[in-house]
């Protein structure tokens, strides 16, 4: 009976055991590891998206990672399990089916305007839910702004 | 003999079961279970994110027009693209808008879209509010909530899943479960608003998204008390009432700041910036 209590705990515990250390990968662009797990704590080190990091400890939404000769914190926020994809940027044949598809529906609306015997002014109104601005979302997504200029943006967030 | 057995069995569950149900105690547990994703998106799935939020956001277009100020849209950018380089989601490019309309309100399409209107922006102080306000749209992005709720997945075969598979299908059948599916993302968005619980959730990562920026996290708890002494007299038009109550938010924001040790943080507000870009 002892024997089947010690094997038990063992087991249960195991998942704990094997949890204490783990690879994690950076996601954010760039991540600070801090000297203690709490924001405001000295930066040790800045490392990039797609690193990978052992994980000794954690601590709530932190992560103590192994460093060369020494130790820091990782935000939960800047980390996964997974490695990184690469950055999604516009996806031009989409844009293209969305739109066609778009007009495909607008024609639909209409169509079923037009069988509940819908006046004009009653059917812009029911499509009005419906209208989609796709040239103000290709100026929008026109809008480039470098990873660098970002960076130099943010090193400037003082009072 | 049986008996001593089932009691040893359930004295060993407890004692390895207790750190977990103490973690739970300061109201961290469901934190822990997400803190990090067991599950990882495939490419297809981020694929069909995007393809939803565009959809999305050229509705939210056809609704509100953009505010005709380049550099004003430059800047707006530059905050929220600060934040999101901080974020957990580098895999898409966030975007930022400012919509021409005077009412107060900002909203995040699945994908990396982000509104804000004129109206938010003049009731603004500083930067930091300006931040704390895209961080908590950014962390409704990163967290991921239209896109559980609506099930968007790149492949599965479920009634809104599949959207790479509804997009690309020349019947019209399929094209309506696509459209459905936007119309009740749009309706969510514009009218009904996300769960409480998701609003709360993404008030708690925006926190911490500002403190890892370098940003006043306090920015946003005090952003909501002025607009809720500004707005009180004013009858909420339907654009309004997304959000949960702003006395609940500001209640729980003060909780996180505490469970985060985030209340004695000397963080920039960035003010004399703010008013150098923007012009009310």
């Amino acid at each position: 009976m002892k024997k089947l209590s010690i094997l038990l705990a063992l087991i249960m515990s195991a998942p704990m055991v094997v949890s204490a250390e783990e690879f994690i990968y950076v996601m954010s662009a760039r991540a600070k590891i801090l000297s203690s797990p709490a924001f405001g704590s000295t930066t040790v080190k800045h490392v990039l998206k797609g690193e990978k990091l052992v994980s000794v400890d954690k601590n709530n939404n932190w992560y103590k990672v192994k460093l060369d000769d020494k130790t820091g914190w990782l935000s939960r926020l800047s980390v996964s399990y997974h490695p990184p994809m690469k950055r999604k940027r516009r996806m031009a044949s989409v844009d293209k089916k969305l739109q066609n598809n778009s007009r495909r529906r607008a024609s639909s609306v209409s169509t079923t305007a037009a069988i509940r015997g819908l006046q004009n002014i009653d059917r812009s109104r029911a499509s009005s839910k419906e209208v989609m601005d796709f040239a103000s979302l290709e100026k929008m997504e026109a809008i480039e702004v470098a990873d660098t200029e970002v960076f130099a943006f943010m090193d400037g967030i003082k009072d | 003999m049986i008996k001593t057995t089932f009691k040893r069995i359930f004295l060993i569950a407890l004692c390895v079961m207790l750190p977990f149900i103490a973690y739970s105690e300061d109201g961290s547990f469901r934190m822990r279970a997400h803190q990090l994703d067991i599950t990882s998106d495939t490419e297809e799935d981020v694929d069909a994110e995007i393809r939803f939020g565009k959809t999305i956001s050229a509705r939210i277009l056809g609704q509100f027009p953009v505010f005709e100020d380049e550099k004003l849209n430059h800047y707006v950018n530059l905050v929220g693209k600060s934040l999101a380089l901080n974020s957990n989601r580098d895999d898409i490019e966030f975007r930022f808008s400012v919509l021409d309309a005077q009412f107060i309100n900002a909203y995040s399409a699945p994908g990396g879209y982000i509104f804000i209107t004129k109206g938010a922006i003049d009731a603004m102080q500083d930067e930091s509010e300006l931040a704390a306000v895209l961080a908590h749209e950014v962390a409704h992005i990163t967290e991921k909530h239209i896109v559980k709720e609506f099930k968007i997945k790149g492949t599965e075969k479920s009634a809104t899943a599949g959207v790479s598979r509804l997009l690309g299908s020349s019947k019209s059948s399929a094209q309506a479960l696509f459209s459905q599916a936007v119309d009740n993302a749009v309706n969510k968005l514009l009218d009904k608003g996300f769960k409480q619980k998701d609003e709360l959730d993404s008030d708690r990562v925006a926190l911490l998204l500002l403190a890892n920026t370098g940003y006043d996290p306090s920015a946003l708890s005090r952003y909501l008390k002025r607009i809720k002494k500004s707005t009180k007299k004013e009858k909420k038009p339907k654009h309004k009432a997304t959000h949960p109550p702003t006395t609940k938010r500001i209640d729980t924001l003060k909780q996180i700041s505490k469970l985060e040790n985030l209340d004695n943080l000397k963080f920039p507000k960035a003010k004399s910036r703010f008013e150098q870009h923007v012009k009310k």
